[in-house]
């Protein structure tokens, strides 16, 4: 077979990866919308739908147009960016156990949320809409922190995940803080928070994230061949011309910017933005070209069917996402272990 | 003409580089020889100018995609396929779709260094001699005026060695480019260098044609072993050393 017949047919084969990842997204989508502790039947279902929001029943339509359909929305746009995030970390990182988590952003996310929670609401802002505001607030100022190291220091990975697990360990010092100091009440509430649960989705929580998502996707896509660049390690890519430095840097950012706006209002979702990405490479390869979409729709894979096993598991109850990928998300952590390469092996 | 006064280069307070001069013609091979230390790598990497650019062509400076430097440490567990990794020595010109011609083009090129028969297999599937045959086609589909490569050859078995360096010499004298590359092997260097560049503790020891400076004395005083230079059939220069058996380094003997 020619070069041009052997790369043709890799390119197809990867295109019709990616038509099968998202196929397989609607059929998720189509199956949480249609599970749910209210029992409504699929003709219901459908006939809310075509009705829209303002239907004449106005049970059905509240359902579906102010409940499940911002949950499903948000789920696969959550799971997208964390998946994007998890590529983009694994990449600049050189790390394939690196996650959107790794430097800490969970937990300044987290100790955003609960000192917001613990000190009520201010400014006139309802509670609902601070929090995310003070989660999305605390995990860039943890980006910015370590941003600035990375700029005095020099951006090498051993550099990034340093800085990031001092602000880990800085973040959750001071949400165990806020947590002691509040009283029953408010510790439930900053608790329920921290799960990571799809209940707290609105068409608010879907415009901002699916805002940040349309925003950073074309310029993560745009360093699509910089990022398959690095891949061959960074001394091979900066020889090639890449700024390696300023493309991390670059590259951390929309992490920050993709993990503050997923976690803001759904709280912390772990393993997704550890496994997508293994998934992913394991389907299409590193030409980032391919990786990268496929990360964020296997992303938003795993999101949903956690959101659809959460609820099937306990019914007229939903377990909160979080607690399910984190249950899922460790046997797939270990096969990942097992299945990596000792360093300097082929 | 390809001309380069490389600045001192510090590690700390150390000084790893004195000034050093390069000038080499159009269409041919500098080899860059030395003991361990001598600052071969440290040349190297001022000559492609990875932070600031020193080289100059006919005395303008030459712009960074018109070197190809290849460093010497290379890690690889990319799941790329070879042609999908030597694609990328045209990352800038790379489109979201890749173009026929730079298709063929980087097919061309592992054809001309042997290496079709790789071409669909994942890097991280390779023997590191493959993956330093695969990094060198890569600089070659860039394409450039100069060719900077630290220890290419380190790698690869004696046959590969020959092909590469022919290669790579071809490479140069056809596209009337500049090779400059970093080697142990000093019969290597001799059959393969029009000149070369002698390195020992950071400083140019001599500079000029091959056959001038590999002589027995100047080894003996710079890699303090004994040889003897022959002369093979094809008349290229052979170095043979001999072994000193109780004499080693710092005076320490093995008996």
């Amino acid at each position: 077979m020619t070069s041009g017949g052997l790369y043709a047919r890799q390119i197809r084969a990867r295109m019709a990866a990616l038509l099968g990842a998202a196929m397989l997204l609607c059929a998720l989508l189509a199956a949480d919308l249609v599970t749910g502790p209210s029992g409504m039947s699929l003709a219901d279902l459908n006939k809310a739908f075509w009705a829209g929001p303002a239907g004449e029943d106005r049970g059905a339509a509240a359902i579906l147009w102010h409940i499940r359909l911002p949950q499903s929305i948000m789920a696969a746009l959550v799971g997208a960016s964390l998946g994007l995030a998890g590529l983009m970390m694994q990449t600049i990182l050189n790390n394939p156990l690196a996650s959107p988590f790794t430097l800490g952003f969970s937990a300044a996310a987290g100790f955003g949320a609960a000192l917001s929670i613990l000190v009520g609401a201010l400014w006139g802002l309802p509670q609902w809409l601070q929090t995310p505001i003070a989660a999305f607030a605390m995990t860039l100022a943890a980006a910015a922190l370590i941003y600035v190291v990375a700029r005095v220091k020099g951006s090498a990975p051993e550099v990034l995940v340093l800085a990031g697990i001092a602000v880990l360990f800085f973040f959750k010092s001071l949400q165990s803080l806020a947590q002691f100091m509040a009283s029953p009440e408010v510790l439930q509430q900053i608790v329920f928070w921290l799960f990571g649960s799809l209940l707290k989705a609105s068409w608010t929580s879907v415009l901002v994230c699916g805002t940040i998502l349309l925003v950073c996707l074309p310029l993560v896509l745009r360093d699509a061949w910089n990022l398959t660049s690095l891949r061959m390690g960074d001394a091979n890519a900066a020889s090639l011309g890449l700024d390696v430095n300023r493309l991390r840097r670059r590259g951390f950012l929309l992490v920050a910017a993709l993990t503050a706006g997923a976690v803001c209002f759904t709280g912390t979702i772990g393993f997704v933005g550890l496994i997508a990405p293994h998934i992913a490479r394991a389907v299409v390869g590193e030409d980032h070209r391919f990786a990268l979409p496929t990360a964020a729709l296997m992303g938003a894979v795993i999101l949903v069917a956690a959101s659809v096993i959460g609820k099937l598991i306990s019914p007229g109850a939903i377990v909160p996402v979080g607690i399910i990928t984190a249950i899922a998300g460790i046997p797939m952590l270990m096969a990942v272990i097992l299945t990596l390469k000792p360093t300097g092996t082929r | 003409m390809l001309g380069a006064d490389l600045p001192s280069v510090f590690m700390g307070r150390t000084q790893i580089l004195h000034p050093v001069q390069i000038v080499v013609p159009a269409g041919q091979v500098l080899g860059v020889i030395g003991p361990n230390g001598a600052g071969k790598s440290t040349l190297l990497r001022s000559l492609a100018g990875l932070d600031k650019p020193h080289a100059k062509w006919n005395g303008m400076p030459l712009p960074r995609e018109q070197i190809g430097f290849m460093p010497q440490a290379f890690q690889m567990n990319a799941r790329l396929s070879v042609l999908e990794a030597v694609l990328l020595g045209r990352r800038e010109a790379l489109g979201w779709r890749v173009a026929q011609a730079d298709l063929e083009e980087a097919a061309h090129v592992l054809s001309y260094l042997g290496l079709s028969h790789l071409e669909g297999r994942s890097m991280d599937r390779l023997s590191g001699g493959q993956q330093q045959m695969v990094l060198v086609a890569q600089r070659v589909l860039r394409a450039p005026r100069l060719l900077v490569l630290d220890e290419p050859t380190s790698a690869l078995d004696l046959h590969h060695q020959l092909l590469i360096l022919r290669h790579l010499r071809t490479y140069a004298q056809t596209r009337q480019a500049v090779a400059v590359m970093a080697l142990h092997d000093l019969t290597l260097a001799a059959r393969f260098c029009d000149r070369l560049l002698l390195l020992k503790d950071g400083k140019e020891v001599m500079s000029g044609p091959t056959a001038e400076v590999l002589s027995e004395h100047r080894i003996d005083d710079c890699w303090t072993v004994s040889v003897e230079v022959l002369q093979a059939r094809d008349g290229c220069k052979v170095i043979v050393p001999h072994e000193r058996a109780t004499q080693s380094v710092e005076g320490v003997s093995f008996q």
